[in-house]
């Protein structure tokens, strides 16, 4: 990362928008947290000039990391097109000079994500932040942070697995969507932000660092690299992907590359039929090149 | 018997606390709020211990301190100062020393508590079956199929309805979430359970079956119980020893029955008879030497003589009849034996199926408890039991308490009760609206039907009709027969004539003047 400490003279901006104190002191809570896989650490979240909510907690990370060499990829529920993510994009181009940023997912050093984990495998090289709305999986069945803080400290998450008891009993399985709670190397649970169930394996055993800021709540947490994350299931009914099968039980593909294992999104047109794409638009986007040159021999 | 808690000098104290705090409250003081800083001594200086198994009541007024007492060993909150040691198999622990994880771990997994608001114990957004489950997923268990079976298991156990088990509790009558309370607080098979006033507040019916619900706990589970409650009907029913508490102190401790129904202070020491040295070669079962009984009332400070130097003997297969005016002490001679009176005088050596002997008078609470589940019967005049209880349950109690199957001794009862002759529409309701002869007859089966070696018989056919009578006495010759020793008061001299293998004649005690001389 080599983060540099020096005013461009040409720039009314430190290098990454943040001061150095302040990308000091995220740096800090970013050792803490992968020293402690899956614990919230504390941090003083800045004000940065977009409203909370927009992924500033993502982006404090992403700024204290980055280094003039950097290769920087931002995706925004997969794509690296959304208003989103071109907005958060430019942003870092104009603080970061000298910063490159891509959408090619082999080529970056640094990922800031929201929603989505990339579908190609990530590197012992790389970096993903997650930006997260709300950091405390327990949030959902205790009010009081002190006593989540007990709950986590104890790893007493029965409340939370109650809840998933519950969801078998009424729907005869687990139904959180997104933000599945993970156990991380077997003590605290951690909300994954609002990625789907599809993305929630790849944080297991995953040779890049994954890093995930809460501007709001103020909270840094991270699964380190070959780190076990498990999500919470029972041992009789266990935890389950999306299911992208047709009414036939064949497994959907998408629409413009073909591609039968990625993360597919539905789009429904005016006439009421529904399509299939990628989410990962730079996964769609290989996958149509390596089918092209094949398309392209004769037969 | 082993003990599993030992709770010595707890104090809780509400308020900044002073120098005097303790000193200016108490029952002499009449309050138990400090007058100097203003402070709530909420309980000071408490102390019992509680063995496995044992149900223990805490009882006392409103405001007493009871709640206090539980809330502090289930770690609710912090006491002010005290010791509570828990013994866990092999394990002991210091409850208050011990930090905050390793109590929430206790709290989850080694006790359980029912309180009287459900809204404490139950997390009323999740349903009756989540409830339970939530205990279980505390202690590792991770199989859905298991946990769902075993919250059913123990719903069904506790009587919420299978078809409920999905259902939210506060949907539920008050009865009901004090069951899915009692389930949620057995999932972990708690050795010690909490029970803060769990029936106040419920109609009578419901009352009796959660009462009953909470015996046959015990019996099964052998889980040891710490139940407070104001209401005397139910310590009396539920426990075998009790401590009694007024402005957080605990002003009496010892057999239920014996707080509910002996006044008097207990005697100093000097008063016993030195200890026998000869035996006999065929030693009675009973041998009662010199007994007396003054009740102190300390009022009054007024000493009231009700026995005095009664000596006698009973033997297996034997009926000792006592008998004599009114006044002569004859019923406090049976409760004496029997404990319910703390005896101020003389010797009561039993001799029990082992061949110890032992002095009743002296016995531990624990030992005179041992007793009357295996080996002493008392039929009184009154007939304790749960209100609403069916007949044949009543009757049948003593036998579930030896660990005799349900069903076996609901057989056994009809039995008992068809020789009696009480007609057999009457077994599956609750005595309370019996007859007194009706009544009288349940009462004497149930201290039959446990076949008590000794059997004490506090004029049983006062209230019966002279065929109900004539039933009654053969009866206590069949018992007699089968070498049941029996010391008995009859209301009819026929009675004891027919039945009495000997007689004592028992003389009102002598004015309280003469008696002081006699012990100077
Ligand atoms: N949190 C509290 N703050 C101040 N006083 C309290 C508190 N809880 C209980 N008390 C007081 O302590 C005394 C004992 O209360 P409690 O143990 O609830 O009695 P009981 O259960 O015997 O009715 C009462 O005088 C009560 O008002
Ligand atoms: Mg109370
Ligand atoms: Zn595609
Ligand atoms: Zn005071």
């Amino acid at each position: 990362m080599n983060a540099m400490s020096h005013t461009q003279a040409d720039n009314a901006y430190n290098f990454g928008f943040l001061d150095e104190y302040a990308k000091k002191e995220v740096r800090r809570a970013i050792l803490k947290a992968i020293a402690i896989p899956g614990y919230q650490v504390p941090y003083a979240s800045r004000e940065m000039p977009m409203g909370r909510g927009f992924g500033t907690g993502g982006l404090q990370l992403t700024l204290s990391l980055i280094g003039p060499d950097e290769v920087v990829k931002v995706i925004d529920q997969g794509s690296d097109d959304s208003v989103n993510a071109v907005n958060l994009r430019r942003f870092i181009e104009m603080t970061c000079p000298g910063v490159s940023t891509t959408t090619a997912t082999t080529e970056c050093t640094l990922i800031q994500s929201r929603h989505r984990i990339p579908e190609l495998p990530l590197t012992a090289q790389q970096i993903i932040v997650l930006q997260v709305p709300y950091p405390d999986p327990l949030v959902v069945v205790e009010p009081s942070e002190d006593k989540r803080k007990i709950m986590h400290g104890e790893a007493d998450y029965s409340r939370l697995l109650v809840k998933l008891y519950e969801d078998i009993v009424k729907f005869d399985e687990i139904t959180i969507s997104h933000r599945y709670p993970t156990r991380i190397n077997g003590h605290y649970v951690i909300d994954p932000s609002p990625i789907p169930r599809w993305d929630v394996p790849k944080l297991n055993d995953s040779a890049a660092l994954t890093l995930f800021g809460a501007g709001r709540e103020k909270k840094i947490y991270a699964v380190p690299p070959h780190t076990i994350a498990e999500p919470l299931a029972f041992s009789d009914v266990p935890f389950r992907v999306e299911d992208f099968r047709d009414e036939q039980g064949r497994r959907r593909a998408c629409a413009r590359c073909g591609c039968v294992d990625s993360f597919l999104d539905e789009f429904v047109a005016d006439s009421g039929s529904k399509t299939y794409q990628c989410s990962d638009s730079d996964w769609c986007d290989m996958q149509l090149q390596q089918v092209k040159p094949l398309q392209g021999k004769p037969a | 018997m082993n003990k599993i808690l030992e709770v010595r000098g707890l104090s809780k104290i509400y308020g900044p606390g002073c120098p005097y705090c303790v000193d200016s409250t108490g029952p002499e003081a009449d309050t138990n709020l400090c007058p100097h800083c203003g402070s709530v001594v909420a309980i000071h200086d408490v102390s019992f211990d509680l063995f496995e198994g044992e149900i223990l009541g805490v009882m006392g007024e409103s405001g007493s301190g009871k709640s206090t007492v539980v809330k502090n060993l289930y770690f609710d909150q912090a006491p002010s100062s005290g010791e509570a040691i828990f013994f866990d198999n092999d394990k002991q622990h210091d409850l208050f020393s011990l930090n905050a994880a390793r109590q929430r771990w206790l709290r989850n997994h080694r006790f359980g508590m029912v309180y009287q608001n459900p809204n404490l114990g139950l997390n009323f957004n999740i349903s009756a079956g989540g409830n339970i489950a939530e205990r279980l997923l505390m202690s590792d268990l991770m199989d859905y199929g298991a946990i769902r079976e075993r919250a059913k298991t123990l719903l069904a156990r506790t009587e919420v309805l299978l078809s409920r088990v999905d259902d939210l509790p506060k949907h539920f009558s008050g009865g009901m979430q004090q069951r899915v309370q009692i389930a949620k607080a057995l999932a972990t098979q708690p050795p010690l359970l909490f029970l803060d006033e769990v029936t106040t507040g419920l109609d009578l019916s419901v009352q009796a079956r959660i009462l009953d619900l909470i015996l046959e706990i015990q019996q099964e589970l052998k889980t040891a119980m710490v139940v407070v409650t104001h209401d005397l009907g139910v310590i009396r029913l539920l426990t075998g020893r009790a401590i009694v508490m007024k402005y957080g102190r605990v002003i009496e401790t010892g057999l239920t029955d014996q707080i509910l129904e002996d006044p008097s202070t207990p005697i100093p020491s000097g008063w016993w008879l030195p200890p026998c040295e000869e035996r006999s070669m065929n030693p009675p079962i009973l041998q009662v030497e010199g007994y007396g009984k003054h009740f102190q009332l300390h009022e009054q400070n007024k000493l009231i003589p009700s026995s005095h130097n009664v000596s006698f003997t009973v033997r297996a297969g034997e009926l000792t009849a006592l008998i004599g005016p009114t006044g002569a002490g004859k019923s406090s001679v049976l409760k004496g034996i029997y404990r319910t009176y703390l005896p101020s005088a003389g010797r009561i050596l039993y001799r029990d199926t082992m061949g110890h002997e032992l002095d009743l008078a002296l016995a531990s609470e624990h030992q005179i408890l041992a007793l009357r589940r295996r080996e002493i019967g008392f039929v009184t005049q009154f007939l304790h039991c749960l209100p609403r209880q069916a007949t044949l349950d009543v009757v049948a109690q003593p036998l579930l308490g030896l660990g005799v199957p349900r069903e076996e001794a609901r057989q056994r009862a009809a039995g008992l009760l068809s020789a009696m002759s009480l007609p057999e529409r009457l077994w599956s309701v609750s005595p309370a609206t019996f007859s007194g002869g009706e009544r009288q007859r349940v009462n004497l089966a149930r201290g039959f039907i446990a076949r008590p070696r000794l059997l004490l018989l506090d004029e049983p056919t006062a209230s019966l009709d002279p065929a109900t009578a004539e039933c009654v006495i053969r009866l206590i010759e069949g018992l007699k027969a089968e070498g049941t020793a029996m010391l008995a008061i009859f209301h009819h001299p026929e009675t004891t004539r027919r039945l009495a293998d000997e007689v004592v004649e028992l003389t009102p005690p002598p004015a309280v003047e003469t008696l002081l001389k006699e012990i100077a």
